[in-house]
């Protein structure tokens, strides 16, 4: 999901690049907010992670390959603003130094990994878990259906815009100028791969980094103290 | 935390694990691909193709004239992953530090 520069033409990437902005002061402003210094080295450590997921390139059928990038399990435990600006980091290193992902499209970029993922996962997670206690199956099932569902959502994003090109620039005689490919077959090979393979790596990826952290490290939750508790500790205190 | 550092040398000595998928990304294709495809690249994306990426100094996670077999690319693999692992590390760990004022003690936690 890493548009090279080329994908998208300037009317679309000038408008991804603008619409960041505002999305990242935002993200900054609530990080100030929400975060405690405690979670200073997660959000490091979070970055960090979504960079080395990504290098986990799944083969599919067909011959294609694509990655998950664990910024939904950063938006459930750090926030969903946390995984914006962590991904965000992560998306620009991998830009500038390797070369993975445009700049032109870096806005668009981290709309799609840094944006639309963790926000769509922590929405998913947060209606499926309700008030449940933060070792709860449910919950565990929650983020499981928010990694997958963020991750497919985004490449979903990612398809309609490289998939409006050819419609939105082409030249006089109708030649695509940037990525030649339609809606039609866009969204469909972005939406099956990722549905079908990457996304499942991406519901795996949040399940076991949840299970071991609402476990072992609940305190480093962002919205843990607001209203879920514990209820099988309460339980067990009410019984005794 | 030490559970976290662990976790994470783990993944970075498995990294070459994403090596073996050799095939691009969809919507990722270089321009040469295109060409053998479509028979054309399209213009616009002709002029923007590689217009940072061709002076990334570790492109497509390796050694710029590295070969493309699993041997060759894996040094340079365990490389990208280090780099990229502190930079991003580093980077994201100063812009925590810059934004988060809140202490654990604050009381309106």
């Amino acid at each position: 999901m890493h548009m090279p520069d080329g994908y998208l033409g300037p009317l679309t990437y000038i408008p991804m690049w603008l619409i960041m902005i505002p999305i990242w002061l935002y993200a900054g402003y609530r990080v100030q907010r929400d975060l405690r210094s405690r979670q200073v080295p997660y959000l490091a450590l979070a970055a960090a992670f979504s960079f080395v997921i990504m290098m986990f390139n799944v083969p599919i059928p067909g011959g294609s390959s694509g990655h998950a990038v664990g910024s939904a399990l950063i938006g459930i435990v750090l926030s969903p603003f946390a995984a914006i600006v962590a991904t965000s980091v992560a998306l620009l290193i991998q830009c500038l130094v390797f070369g993975d992902g445009g700049v032109t499209t870096y806005g668009a970029n981290c709309f799609n990994m840094a944006v639309v993922i963790p926000v769509a996962a922590y929405i998913v997670y947060k209606l499926i878990s309700g008030k449940t206690g933060i070792t709860s199956t449910r919950r565990l099932i929650a983020c499981a259906v928010a990694g997958w569902f963020g991750l497919t959502f985004a490449a979903a994003c990612a398809g309609f815009e490289m998939g409006i090109q050819p419609i939105l620039e082409h030249t006089s005689s109708g030649v695509p100028l940037y990525m030649p490919y339609g809606l039609n077959v866009t969204v469909p090979a972005m939406v099956f791969g990722h549905a079908f393979f990457f996304s499942i790596v991406e519901a795996l990826v949040t399940v076991l980094g949840f299970w071991y952290i609402s476990r072992n490290d609940p305190t480093v939750i962002w919205d843990y103290k607001k209203g879920e508790k514990n209820k099988t500790i309460d339980k067990t205190i009410a019984a005794s | 935390m030490k559970v976290y550092i662990a976790a994470m040398i783990v993944l970075i000595l498995a990294v070459p694990l994403g090596l073996i998928a050799t095939g691009s990304a969809f919507g990722e294709w270089d321009p040469s691909y295109l060409n053998q495809t479509l028979g054309y690249v399209p213009s616009g994306l002709n002029g923007l193709s590689g217009l940072w990426s061709s002076h990334a100094p570790l492109p497509d996670y390796g050694f710029a004239n590295q070969g493309s077999s699993f041997l060759e690319m894996t040094p340079g693999y365990y490389v990208a992953a280090i780099v990229g692992c502190v930079v991003i590390g580093l980077l994201a760990y100063a812009g925590g530090t810059l934004l988060i004022r809140k202490r654990d003690d604050d009381e309106n936690n």
